[in-house]
């Protein structure tokens, strides 16, 4: 394998990584604040690429041009307001009418959801049976990197992940709202003591963590151009899978558990032949793994139950 | 005792009028009328249901037996008719699968989302062991359902490790490995292709894919099949009754309320989590059998994840830890779609929609068994 | 030779030190008090005593055997049963069904024993239920009228007489009450505290450690009382003893420029 594929293959894996740390901050979210795992986020992975592919259709229709700045900065507020949207109903029907029930019931109307969601889709959607092509939202030359091809979504996906990642960092640690978002995280019983209203805090964690989810969608529409209706399923277990192996919890943890599965998982189909048809196995077998030897994951400390 | 064969009969007309009627607006009034007809029942005539409740509790075997007379009638009722045959006895195996994983997940509160990968084995080894080795059906059935058995040891062992949410995603990879394992070891499994052509179960020189010959009545080949699953059916509820019943039964009960309090009570958590496992996956195996030995053709597909949500639907439609509700939410949930043909897409969305509606508004679902078997009134009666 | 022998035990969670070298020894039959302020360790060293948590170093002898660092349920076979601070009932579970749930038959059942279910297994079953109900005799007719009710419809305090009846139920050498009278009102606390001599004067053979707040309560009850602050062992004897001990005087009301 030459330095050139080497690096292409990076990129690659990164950029498969920062959408894998993505969604799994959102899983990482939910469990530290809210203490469920939702199980309809790869939904909302799924909604944001639709979003952005039938809002550039709407788009190009009203005569905006394809690439430039205002049509890629609209598709992308087109692609959070839906992230939020679904963070918000989700947590308002779903998640807390199920606020006293116990985990299983809380786990099994989420992944009820996500199925209504994603067949809603498939039914509702023309053709939404069939894979989509997603269409070219900017049109840049492919760059060179010493040799390397590097597809410009891929470097346009890397930084806007950073960018919502660093975003969502500073909005946690230095607004007031990230604040409350941790105090109720660490106690939720002190927190309501203080006078924080914890259902707002919930419904912001369920929105932030979905905005998230949809714009790893809208990155991965960017980077495969095609997208399809239950293209959810995989990605919600992946970024679960990454967030258990950072440490449920740990949204630092959470991002260096999806680029580890990103690379993990790039890195095992290009290097093992055949690998891709056990890419999926993969990061499941490297999941239940870490759950069974490392229960809080590689960077949680060991859990003591509350008795 | 009138009130149980009467009560008994009602369900059963009510069934047998299910299956009968095909016009999809009358099968929609008749679903809503029945549904009106629960709600009202279960608002308004609480104490008769639980005094029916604790009269089916209370002669039990009778009522029973009574049901198993009417199952038995079943084909003659609807004269063999090939493709309601071939759905009921589909409704059969899902709800001994629906029974398997609400011993896992409704007695022991261990969930499973992967349960399909249990029938996949009890499939894999019939076709298998029939097609490429020659076996016996009836050897190779049990050996299914023992198979399935250790593949649920295999599930429980990094069950042990983890709860709640880590184990629903234990279980959705053990899914999908499994289906994987099918789809890539195409020396045993055939591929994406399956096993074509596995041969039907034989007995006593009756070869199960000829027609029932009763001398009066001739059924398609499928009431073998019938007759077949009834049986295990009706063993299996027989076994799955009793062991949910016993001191076993009822320290799952405990361990799912409480793991932690049930461990400081002297539960070995280990052996009963893995026992939950293995004897749930052993019906999943078992139907699955039958399932190699009725259609003569498997391929990873039919075993997927949608399968295993199919099943945990089925046990929250008719309540969750609630053996009745098990076999109503089975029966409703596959003959259901039957009647909606047109809809057929509609089928997963529907699924999707039955579970978010039961856990928002019907959290004991349909038919809540909330009856306990150990009263203190038994210490006097002995 | 005492029942149960504590030595210089120890839990840390990370930097805190949360049961800080913590000794005692009881005799059989004796009832020992464990008071202290919030936080003081009290529920971790039951979580210790019950094996919940391993200890970073430190034994727990009962009856001369070496049994720190067993799992929960190997502890509880070793004859320690305990209840817990905030209830935790099986609360799905029958009045009856919870108290069976501390009997060795149900225990030690075989597991498909239920399969074969005879004439014989319904005697057997009746013959559990029996002994169910005469262990929660002990507390007359409270809980025997609700046998068949669900723990979790049941009262408050019932909710506490039923823990204590399914910790009893396993016939232990030594029992652990974890706050029993907490969310309690006075006159609750005074019932129970009756009640719990009533238990004592039917089991003296049965040795019981108690974590409270309520300082009468543990002046009514207890032989022994230890106080811990901060994890630390910083009193030990009888009530009255400890009562004018000026160190637990000053853990409890706060030592100025410390607890502000």
């Amino acid at each position: 394998m030459t330095g050139a594929v080497l690096t292409q293959q990076f990129f690659n894996a990164l950029s498969l990584g920062v959408m894998y740390a993505l969604i799994a901050v959102g899983f990482t979210l939910f469990f530290g604040v809210i203490e469920v795992v939702n199980f309809a986020h790869g939904e909302v992975f799924m909604l944001g690429a639709f979003a952005a592919m039938i809002a550039s259709g709407v788009f190009v229709s009203c005569g905006l041009t394809q690439g430039s700045l205002l049509f890629i900065l609209l598709i992308l507020a087109v692609v959070i307001i839906i992230g939020a949207l679904f963070g918000a109903v989700l947590e308002k029907y779903i998640v807390s009418p199920m606020r006293d029930a116990p985990d299983i019931m809380t786990l099994l109307i989420t992944l009820g959801a996500s199925i209504v969601v994603r067949e809603a889709v498939m039914l509702f959607v023309p053709d939404g049976r069939n894979p989509q092509t997603f269409p070219v939202l900017v049109e840049m030359d492919t760059i060179h990197f010493g040799g390397a091809l590097v597809k410009p979504e891929t470097l346009l996906c890397i930084v806007l992940s950073i960018i919502m990642i660093a975003g969502m960092h500073r909005f946690i640690q230095n607004t007031t709202y990230g604040r409350y978002i941790r105090a109720t995280a660490q106690d939720r019983g002190a927190a309501m003591m203080m006078g924080i209203d914890v259902k707002k805090i919930f419904i912001f964690t369920l929105i932030i963590g979905s905005i998230l989810g949809s714009v790893a969608g809208l990155m991965n529409g960017m980077t495969y151009n095609i997208i399809k209706f239950n293209m959810g399923f995989a990605a919600s277990i992946k970024g679960f899978a990454a967030a258990v192996v950072g440490g449920l919890g740990n949204i630092y943890g959470a991002i260096i558990g999806g680029l580890l599965l990103g690379f993990m998982e790039i890195f095992t189909v290009s290097f093992i032949t055949d690998g891709s048809s056990y890419q999926d196995m993969i990061s499941f077998i490297i999941v239940i793994i870490c759950l069974v030897f490392r229960p809080a994951g590689l960077f949680g400390e060991k859990a003591y139950e509350k008795v | 005792m009138s009130q149980i064969f009467l009560s008994e009969i009602i369900l059963y007309v009510l069934f047998l009028a299910f299956i009968i009627i095909e016009e999809p607006p009358l099968v929609a009034a008749y679903i809503i009328a029945v549904a009106a007809a629960i709600f009202y029942l279960r608002r308004k005539k609480k104490d008769k249901l639980a005094e029916l409740e604790r009269l089916y509790a209370d002669n039990l075997p009778k009522a029973g037996l009574f049901m198993a007379v009417l199952a038995l009638a079943f084909p003659f009722l609807i004269g063999g008719d090939a493709y309601w045959m071939q759905v009921i006895n589909f409704a059969m195996m899902n709800a001994m699968m629906a029974l398997g994983l609400n011993l896992m997940t409704g007695r022991a509160g261990l969930i499973c989302l992967g349960y399909a990968a249990f029938e996949a084995i009890g499939a894999y080894t019939v076709g298998i062991l029939t097609l490429k080795m020659g076996i016996s059906f009836w050897v190779a059935f049990p050996l299914g359902g023992l198979f399935a058995f250790f593949v649920g040891i295999l599930l429980g062992l990094p069950a042990l490790r983890v709860k709640g949410h880590y184990l629903a995603l234990v279980t959705i990879a053990f899914g999908l490995i499994v289906q994987e394992i099918a789809l890539n070891a195409e020396s045993v499994t055939g591929g994406t292709n399956g096993l074509i052509d596995i041969p039907s179960p034989v007995l006593f020189s009756h070869d199960f894919a000829t027609s029932l010959d009763f001398g009066f009545i001739s059924m398609n080949y499928l009431a073998n099949f019938y007759y077949l699953i009834l049986a295990v059916l009706i063993i299996s509820v027989m076994a799955i009754y009793c062991l949910s019943n016993s001191f076993f039964g009822l320290s799952l009960n405990a361990m799912r309320d409480d793991q932690l309090a049930a461990q400081c009570y002297g539960m070995n958590l280990t052996r009963y989590k893995l026992y939950a496992f293995a004897i749930g996956a052993i019906f999943g195996g078992l139907a699955g059998g039958i399932y190699a030995g009725m259609i003569n053709f498997i391929a990873p597909e039919n075993f997927g994840y949608g399968l295993s949500i199919i099943i945990i639907s089925m046990i929250i439609l008719g309540g969750l830890d609630s053996i009745p509700g098990a076999i109503a939410g089975a029966l409703f949930l596959t003959v259901f779609p039957e009647k909606f043909r047109a809809f057929e897409d509609y089928r997963i969305f529907f699924y999707g929609l039955i579970i978010v509606f039961c856990l928002l508004f019907m959290r004991d679902g349909v038919l809540p068994f909330k009856y306990r078997i150990f009263k203190a009134k038994e210490a006097e009666k002995v | 030779m005492s029942i149960i022998e504590v030595k210089d035990l120890t839990i840390k969670f990370g930097g805190v030190t949360a049961v800080d070298n913590v000794s005692f020894a009881l005799n059989q039959g004796e009832v020992f008090g464990i008071i202290g302020p919030n936080g003081s360790g009290k529920t971790t060293l039951f979580n210790l005593l019950s094996g919940i948590y391993k200890p970073t170093c430190g034994e727990i002898l009962l009856d001369g055997e070496n049994i720190q660092g067993l799992r929960p349920d190997l502890v509880f076979r070793k004859g320690i049963s305990r209840t817990f601070q905030n209830g935790r009932l099986f609360w799905n579970l029958s009045v009856l069904e919870n108290v069976m749930m501390g009997l060795k038959d149900v225990r030690e059942a075989p597991i498909f024993g239920g399969l074969f279910s005879s004439r014989k297994n319904k005697e057997k079953n009746a013959g559990v239920i029996q002994k169910a109900l005469d262990i929660m005799r002990i507390f007359e007719d409270l809980l025997i009228s609700q046998a068949d009710k669900f723990a979790k419809d049941l009262p408050y305090a019932d909710r506490r007489r039923l823990e204590i009846c399914r910790a009893i139920a396993a016939e232990p050498r030594v029992i652990l009450l974890d706050e029993p009278s907490a969310g309690m009102d006075s006159m609750e606390t005074i019932k129970l505290m009756n009640d719990l001599l009533k238990v004592k004067n039917a089991l003296p053979q049965l040795t019981v450690i108690v974590v409270e707040h309520d300082m009468a309560f543990i002046k009514g009850l207890v032989d022994k009382v230890m106080v811990l602050n901060y994890g630390k062992n910083i009193a030990f004897g009888t009530f009255d003893e400890v009562a004018s001990n000026q160190q637990v005087i000053d853990a409890y009301l706060g030592q100025e420029g410390e607890n502000a």
